[in-house]
């Protein structure tokens, strides 16, 4: 099967193209791209006249809530929405009900993955079993079963002997810790930023040094160990200044992301009592979003990861303390960093996708993020120009809960093509044909 | 604007109604004046004072604001500002003098008599007032008036004028 | 639809027409009959997710002394985490064609979060560590009485001002009418942020009592030792205590004051509570007023106390 991608600009950031190319895909992978191809015999030939074209966006931290919560999301929905915000492949947390923790749990995932889903799912599995910051898990076993990284997820691993232990393990199977950075006891019962607005609003307040502090040990313990640390969803500029100082030094084993969120919003948003706003890591000070803005222009933030966090529309209409945590974010991960960071001229195009295609496949050794002759056919198209409100009724993802909601936002997915096979075409998803 | 009552006027029938009051309200020393908020309040003072000179007594006399008890407030586009009412004396058994100063539908009358008898129970209320200007909606009449004019339309207004709290005193018709 | 949330978002005229207002309502506490029929045939629902005696009867008597129906909805926070939400349950109350709510719940937001799903008015009547309007207004209705004016008065508010919604309200209020507020306690128990505010932070109750001319004494929990806020009741007691000795070096005039339940003997001696500085008993006669003007307030339609967002 042909399909030909006409007139589109391809932006490939991992090979420095930005230019006008066609892209001839064959039997689920990239034929060919040239300036003009034309060929009679291709059936399928999509117009890609004013869309931009990418490798296939991918998700360094997202969550599908399968299994445990299917009300909420599960693979297929999960996946659905990451095809219509352009992602072809995407890095399920373990932080299910059950939790994954060993190799049947990842094999669950990959199997209902290969069922369901219409992208590409990796499995990440729990670094300690049940999340619970007490025992390893049988990382090797995992890898087998097809795990491509381990994580602390919103559980933050308190132990820093179970932490270096865990990296020294990891470090046999030369794979990816991502960690989740926040002091339990630092951050208490804390629910939005600790800031004079959280103090009059009577809200409790988790600091950022919080995360800091995390993050300087386990800076330390990678350094001391050697493992491969990425630390997700980081909200503190200083956060990035001490990854910043261990990288000197090592600059292969750390990296970090920042979700859309963080880089565009400030903790303004609570006001109100907004439980959409209500998101751990919490939003900061907008001094300190517009730090991590400088801070990605430098190229010192590796990755964007969506941090997808479904909800029921019932736990954010609950009392702000009683409410839910946490935005879904896969739809609106790439039109939200275009609207608010890119036509407002605050970053480059070319760094937001370079953060989102093949920056994390590096991280994770993922086989994925450039668009090659010869290379798998994970490819997105998105239209810069056209301003879409998103709503309820827009929204793919069974939650509602996006902190975007009622947005109007430029640069949502027309297109996303996974190894060859269009899974969104005009913006509208192509379900798995059963 | 007609003018219906002047300075002098106002003067004659304040000392028409003090000997009114003091040939009608017997004994003397069971009056209490209580005047209506704003203008009332002054007319009140005004005729307390000179039953006071004709009769060399202390007579009590109290301000009442008669906002709480009006029956179109939940009405109202907004709530009216409530001053105070200071009536500093025991109304049980006294003859009250209520004093306001134009009387059309009665409700304010209404009002001022529901809020009196929260106040204890007098022997017996009168009423005095400037300007009658006819309109009644309840069965109320003054005991005394200052003068009755003919009923006039809705959408006039009568506008008493006071020295004690405006620049000039008259009553007008506008 | 006009509310009382909180005194961040409203007006100091606003606030000067409720104290105004209650200036006047005082008076109907002198009558044979205590009781006016300004709110006949209206409904105030006092819907009160956590206990509190005190505010719910002052709610109460305020309510019946305007002539309004009051109904007493006392919600167990249990039957919340049963799974009904402040919404759903505000809902049947309003099925019951309430004109007020008067909200007391734990979690801070869910006054303003409650007055965007109902058509009835809502008071705050403490909502988590957020604002307890009513309590704050209450206070300054009774400084002014006492000191005539707010302006230029040195207020000190001391004790746990993190927890507390008296203190924020307060706050706001005073700031408002051109007070000057000092905030005493241990560093654990004052947030810093509020200095950004323009108040003042102190730790030495010896030297702020000198120089106030108010003290608002907040209620201290017990339960704030177990979590390491201060080490133990009675270094609190010596550090931020109203007691003799610091009656000694205070102002003469110096106005005494708290929002209630005492600990006597902790935060306040209990010859100070019961001295001639002490005004404790007043602010309760005060706050029927106080709810009374809120009340009648917004009773009419005239979309003040209209709080933005």
């Amino acid at each position: 099967m042909k399909i030909l991608l006409k007139n589109g600009r391809v932006l490939d950031p991992s090979q420095g193209i930005d230019k006008k190319v066609d892209i001839l895909i064959e039997n689920g992978t990239i034929n060919k791209l040239a300036e003009s191809i034309n060929d009679d015999k291709i059936k399928e030939t999509i117009d890609c006249t004013n869309l931009l074209i990418t490798p296939g966006l991918i998700d360094i931290n997202t969550h599908l809530r399968e299994p445990g919560h299917e009300d909420h999301e599960s693979i297929e929905s999960g996946t659905m929405a990451a095809a219509k915000g352009g992602y072809t492949s995407i890095l399920p947390m373990p932080d299910t009900e059950p939790v994954i923790d060993d190799i049947t749990h990842v094999k669950y995932i990959s199997a209902t993955a290969q069922r369901d889903a219409l992208i590409k799912v990796h499995p990440v599995g729990a670094i300690s079993k049940g999340l619970e910051g007490k025992q390893l898990t049988e990382m090797g076993n995992m890898i087998e079963g097809g795990a491509v990284a381990f994580s602390s997820d919103k559980k933050a691993i308190m132990n820093a002997d179970l932490m270096h232990r865990a990296m020294q393990y990891s470090k046999m199977f030369n794979t990816t810790l991502i960690l989740y950075a926040n002091d339990e006891n630092l951050a208490g019962h804390g629910q939005v930023n600790a800031s004079l607005l959280a103090t009059t609003m009577g809200l409790s307040g988790a600091p950022k040094e919080a995360e800091e502090i995390m993050v300087v040990r386990d800076v330390i313990l990678a350094r001391l160990t050697r493992a491969k640390v990425h630390f997700a969803h980081l909200s503190s500029p200083y956060s990035i200044q001490y990854i910043l100082d261990g990288k000197k030094k090592f600059p292969d084993i750390l990296s970090c992301d920042i979700t859309p969120y963080h880089l565009t919003l400030s903790d303004e948003e609570i006001r109100g009592y907004n439980t959409m706003a209500k998101i751990m890591p919490p939003l900061r000070k907008a001094e300190h979003v517009k730090k991590m803005v400088q801070h990605f222009k430098d190229g010192h933030i590796d990755c964007i990861s969506s941090n997808h966090e479904p909800g029921s529309d019932y736990s954010k209409s609950l009392e702000f303390s009683e409410a839910s945590f946490g935005t879904i974010g896969l739809e609106t991960a790439f039109p939200a960093c275009y609207t608010y960071l890119v036509k407002t001229g605050k970053i480059p195009l070319d760094k937001i996708i370079r953060a989102m295609t093949s920056r994390p496949a590096e991280i994770i050794g993922l086989k994925a993020g450039s668009i090659k002759k010869g290379e798998p056919a994970d490819i997105s198209c998105f239209n810069l120009d056209k301003e879409t409100l998103y709503d309820t009724e827009a929204i793919v993802s069974k939650s509602k809960n996006s902190i975007y909601l009622n947005k109007k936002l430029f640069g949502f997915a027309e297109h996303t093509i996974c190894e060859g096979i269009p899974v969104l075409k005009d913006g509208i998803i192509v379900k798995k044909s059963t | 604007m007609n003018s219906i009552l002047s300075k002098n006027d106002i003067s004659r029938i304040v000392d028409r109604i003090v000997y009114g009051i003091v040939e009608k309200c017997i004994p003397p020393k069971e009056i209490a004046f209580i005047g209506l908020r704003t203008r009332g309040e002054h007319i009140a003072n005004r005729i307390k004072k000179k039953v006071e000179d004709i009769t060399s007594l202390q007579i009590p006399s109290g301000i009442m604001d008669i906002t709480l008890y009006r029956d179109d407030l939940n009405k109202l586009e907004s709530n009216p500002v409530v001053k105070e009412t200071l009536i500093n004396f025991d109304i049980h058994n006294k003859i009250i003098i209520l004093v306001d100063d134009v009387l059309n539908t009665g409700r304010t009358i209404r009002a001022a008599l529901d809020q009196i008898m929260d106040f204890g129970r007098p022997k017996s209320v009168k009423l005095v007032v400037l300007i009658d200007r006819g309109g009644r909606e309840l069965p109320i009449q003054a005991d005394f008036t200052g003068k009755k004019i003919d009923p006039v339309s809705e959408n006039k207004k009568i506008e008493v004028r006071l020295i004690e709290i405006d620049n000039d005193e008259g009553v007008f018709l506008s | 639809m006009r509310h009382l949330i909180d005194l961040e978002s409203i007006s100091k005229e606003d606030i000067i027409k409720i104290l105004d207002t209650a200036k006047s309502f005082k008076e109907i506490f002198t009558r044979d009959v205590k009781k006016v029929p300004a709110l006949r045939g209206k409904t105030v629902v006092n819907l009160f997710f956590e206990a509190s005696t005190r505010t719910r009867n002052s709610f109460e008597l305020a309510a019946k002394r305007l002539s309004a129906d009051v109904l007493n909805f006392n919600v167990s926070s249990s039957s919340v985490s049963k799974g009904e939400s402040l919404i759903d349950t505000a809902k049947t109350i309003e099925a019951m064609a309430s004109d007020f709510i008067v909200i007391r719940h734990p979690s801070s937001g869910a006054a303003k979060m409650l007055s965007r799903h109902v058509k009835s008015a809502v008071i705050n009547a403490g909502d988590g560590t957020h604002a307890h309007p009513t309590q704050a207004l209450l206070d300054i209705f009774t400084m002014r009485e006492k000191k005539l004016k707010i302006k230029n008065l040195h207020v000190a508010i001391v004790g746990d001002i993190l927890h507390s919604r008296v203190a924020r309200s307060n706050l706001w209020g005073l700031l408002k009418l051109g007070a000057k507020v000092t905030l005493v306690g241990p560093p654990t128990l004052v947030p810093r942020h509020f200095s950004k505010l323009g108040v003042e932070i102190s730790y030495n109750m010896d030297k702020t009592i000198q120089e106030v001319d108010v003290v608002n004494m907040l209620r201290i929990q017990k339960e704030r030792q177990d979590k390491n806020y201060f080490p133990s009741i009675m270094e609190y007691a010596r550090s931020f205590g109203m007691n003799e000795k610091r009656m000694k070096i205070a102002k003469k005039d110096l106005l005494i004051m708290h929002p209630g339940p005492m600990n006597r003997d902790i935060e306040i001696s209990s010859s100070i509570a019961d001295g001639p500085n002490s005004v404790i008993n007043e602010q309760v006669t005060n706050g029927v007023a106080v709810r009374m003007a809120v009340l009648y307030l917004l009773s009419g339609g005239d979309g003040k106390f209209e709080d933005p967002a």
